[in-house]
């Protein structure tokens, strides 16, 4: 009798825990196909990004999150197994690596953008200006950190400015910090971006075959647990939709992949 | 591995320049700590609160805040840049003297605080006690508040030098990461960092961690003979 009570309390708890561990499983697994998208993006490319998944959404698509670094940062929290889906980088070199290392989805490296440098403020006669280089302080990107900081080195190296100028010249941390030291007129002018003018903005484009080119590209990283939608938006990312996003940003679509 | 290979010469030049920006730092904030300690410690004033509360901001706000709005008063239409236009001086912005202005205001109320704490417990009854065998206030102040207050100035310092030293989002915003002139230890290692140079970051963060400790560690050793200093003294 006292076996029976106890035989049958532990089946009633196996039954009970049986389904709990049902219900948990079902609120895991319902919890990991509601999980979005995890997009990763270097800080130059944020703002486009949010307007391509804007239009991705409107395109039926469902909302991925946006995890905005610095391609090194980013980078360092994939090494070290971060959870993100995709990646799209400022460079070549770090999605090349991750490549290398089998953290990838093997063919998916593309190249989804290049970067295009401007000088800012520029007046009517903007290369000879940027030529003689009366500057009192100049504001360029980190040569060893960013891949726009390295293209205008390239430029200022051609133009025979460096190493004359070197005193003139300040650093950001990245692109981004480059533009504001021009912003607050701390610098009088820079090579930035042209994906950070604004309308109404003088800015002169340098032309691309002054610099390597500012090659950004992407990858589908290898722990991603969505797959099948991962590939879904690097299909929207490649299509011609995307790239008028793209362009219209200011960059310029990278030809012969 | 020698010392010459432990660190390069560019990472050498980062370490002596952040040990100068915060030697120089300390040594302006205690002569404006002392005045402004004491008169924290003894006014009656309104303004005493909310003059108090702007000192010990730094210590909540994020330093990028301090360094974004630097930044803006540095530039051409900025106060700061209004005021050295008109001296006919540099730009403060990406120079060593404007990290100096942004560390005064970073690492101020390092060195309030100790100060205040130890002339709020002086106190005021050996300074009545000196007016009493005809010390005039100057020579009160120091000959009896300042060597009582000894302690309190050796945490100061050596809070003040230790907190300059691990400075990073000011300068980080101001400075431009000029080498020589604005790179400094911390920013130094961002980079390493940030170019995926871990090698060189290494050696950088266990050398700042070093520094760190040794001085907290001084720091200790120094209290604890200005404690028992203090002791015998009363």
């Amino acid at each position: 009798m006292r076996l029976l009570t106890i035989s049958r309390f532990t089946h009633i708890f196996n039954c009970s825990l049986a389904r709990l561990c049902g219900v948990a499983l079902f609120l895991l697994s319902s919890g990991s196909t509601a999980e979005p998208l995890r997009v990763s993006v270097a800080s130059n490319f944020a703002d486009t990004m949010r307007d391509l998944i804007n239009h991705y959404v409107a395109a039926g698509g469902a909302r991925p999150e946006l995890v905005i670094g610095s391609s090194g940062k980013l980078y360092a929290q994939i090494v070290q197994g971060a959870p993100f889906d995709l990646f799209f980088s400022a460079d070549v070199a770090r999605p090349k690596a991750l490549e290398d290392a089998g953290l990838t989805v093997v063919g998916s490296r593309r190249s989804y953008a290049l970067g295009q440098l401007v000088l800012w403020p520029a007046a009517e006669n903007a290369e000879p200006q940027l030529r003689s280089f009366r500057y009192r302080r100049f504001a360029i990107a980190n040569p060893r950190l960013a891949p726009y900081g390295r293209a205008a080195m390239a430029v200022l190296e051609k133009l025979v400015v460096v190493p004359a100028g070197r005193s003139q010249l300040v650093f950001g941390e990245n692109i981004a910090q480059a533009y504001q030291f021009v912003y607050s007129g701390n610098a009088d002018a820079g090579l930035v971006a042209q994906s950070q003018m604004q309308p109404g903005d003088d800015y002169w484009i340098i032309p691309s075959d002054w610099y390597p080119a500012i090659e950004q590209q992407a990858v589908i990283l290898q722990n991603s647990r969505e797959l099948a939608a991962a590939k879904e938006f690097m299909a929207f990312i490649d299509s011609d939709a995307a790239a008028a996003v793209i362009v219209a940003a200011g960059y310029r679509q990278p030809t012969g992949q | 591995m020698s010392t010459a290979a432990f660190l390069d010469a560019a990472d050498l030049n980062a370490l002596w320049l952040t040990i100068k920006l915060a030697g120089v730092v300390v040594a302006l904030l205690l002569v404006i700590s002392t005045p402004l300690a004491w008169w924290l410690c003894r006014s009656r004033s309104r303004w005493r609160r909310p003059v108090a509360a702007v000192i010990t901001l730094p210590l909540v706000l994020p330093p990028t805040v301090l360094g974004f709005y630097l930044l803006l008063a540095m530039g051409p239409t900025g106060p700061l840049g209004r005021l050295t236009t008109a001296l006919g001086v540099d730009s403060l912005a990406f120079s060593f003297s404007g990290l100096v202005v942004g560390s005064l205001f970073y690492s101020l109320p390092f060195v309030v605080q100790p100060l205040q704490n130890a002339m709020e417990a002086v106190g005021q009854r050996p300074l009545e006690v000196a007016a009493t065998l005809r010390a005039g206030p100057i020579d009160r102040f120091f000959t009896v508040l300042l060597p009582l207050c000894r302690s309190g100035l050796i945490s100061a310092a050596v809070l003040g030098f230790a907190h300059t030293l691990g400075e990073f989002g000011v300068v980080l915003m101001i400075g431009g990461n000029i080498p020589g002139e604005t790179q400094v230890l911390s920013v130094q290692l961002y980079e390493h960092v940030e170019a995926l140079d871990y090698d060189r970051a290494h050696r950088l963060a266990a050398l700042m961690l070093l520094i760190s400790f040794a001085t907290m560690l001084l720091l200790q050793w120094l209290r604890r003979d200005g404690r028992s200093q203090k002791v015998l003294g009363f």
